[in-house]
């Protein structure tokens, strides 16, 4: 079955990372990107994925902002922090809001790390 | 010797890996979560970041530096406002001693400071890149920016600088982290950058 993945962070190369692993690692799903905390909010309200992975250091508002305005009105989307700041600080955040941690780089275990999350639990 | 925004882009996200390393480590150090800001990766002269972290208020600062050379050669500095690096020694040695005693240790464990935080942040880059750093032993200066910053250099000196704002809300502490590259090492980065490029996309 084909899922839809939202890559949400503001590097451009991190985005062609997370897409060139997926597309390797799972070809069918259909990948859609954002840049900022902001457009992923706008866009998960106007056609919510199956999956987002979300960087967390951003311009505007940051990922753990944009995970709560998400969960606002969408609890469905199964999310991964994609993140280099990986403070315990930032992990207790994740867990508060109820969505997985991966550390950044972008390589393939943490990539797969995070496809596993989001099969696991759907 | 221009990096493209691509190149830039992924350069900025390398720094971030690195960046978030030292953060972590350096949230344990203080037992408080690090504030980070966005990175920025830019062509400046060393007058420039020094008019910018004057500007944010910070005239004399504590620096750590310490130098990594191999394919290319960085020169990293740590910086807080001189009042506030004896603040984050007493976290490191404890509030128990006594003030006259931390003035002595304080080179000391700005030093310890530096190192850890300025090696995990060039061992995250080094990792991604696929480099090998040799690093210097980490020296403290403390003065205004600008003296600290000029270094063996000059003011007017363009370098490559990766630069990063933090700071521990709970203590009211700020840093900056700043690496500079030298013309001559702009060049083997770039090949680097690309080569990290094809490898990845």
């Amino acid at each position: 079955m084909s899922r839809t993945l939202l890559i949400v962070d503001d590097s451009k190369v991190s985005r062609m990372m997370i897409r060139s692993k997926i597309a390797q690692l799972q070809p069918d799903w259909v990948i859609q990107e954002a840049a900022n905390g902001e457009v992923a909010v706008a866009m998960v309200r106007a056609s919510p994925p199956d999956f987002i992975t979300m960087d967390v250091n951003m311009p505007g508002i940051n990922g753990f902002e944009a995970v709560e305005q998400i969960r606002a009105f969408n609890t469905t989307a199964r999310i991964a922090m994609l993140t280099a700041n990986i403070q315990e600080a930032s992990r207790e955040r994740a867990a508060e809001l109820k969505v997985t941690f991966v550390k950044k780089p972008a390589t393939e275990p943490a990539i797969r790390e995070a496809i596993y999350h989001f099969l696991a639990a759907s | 010797m221009n990096l493209t925004d691509i190149e830039l882009d992924a350069l900025t996200e390398v720094f971030n890996v690195g960046v978030g390393q030292a953060a972590d480590a350096l949230s344990q150090l203080a037992g408080s979560p690090v504030r980070l800001n966005v990175p920025r990766v830019a062509m400046i002269s060393k007058q420039g970041i020094s008019d910018e972290l004057t500007a944010q208020g910070t005239e004399r600062i504590c620096a750590v530096r310490q130098e990594f050379s191999g394919v290319l050669n960085t020169e990293a500095v740590l910086m807080f406002p001189v009042q506030q690096s004896m603040q984050l020694v007493q976290l490191m040695v404890g509030g128990d001693v006594p003030l006259e005693q931390l003035g002595e240790m304080e080179q000391e464990a700005m030093a310890e400071i530096g190192n850890i935080l300025l090696n995990s942040v060039v061992s995250g880059i080094a990792d991604v890149l696929r480099l090998k750093f040799e690093g210097s032993l980490p020296q403290v200066e403390m003065g205004p920016v600008r003296d600290v910053l000029r270094g063996q250099g000059h003011l007017d000196e363009l370098v490559l600088s990766l630069q990063i704002d933090f700071a521990i809300d709970a203590l009211e502490i700020q840093g900056y982290l700043v690496f500079l590259l030298d013309v001559e090492s702009v060049a083997s980065l770039k090949s680097t950058v690309r080569a990290f490029l094809e490898s990845v996309t």
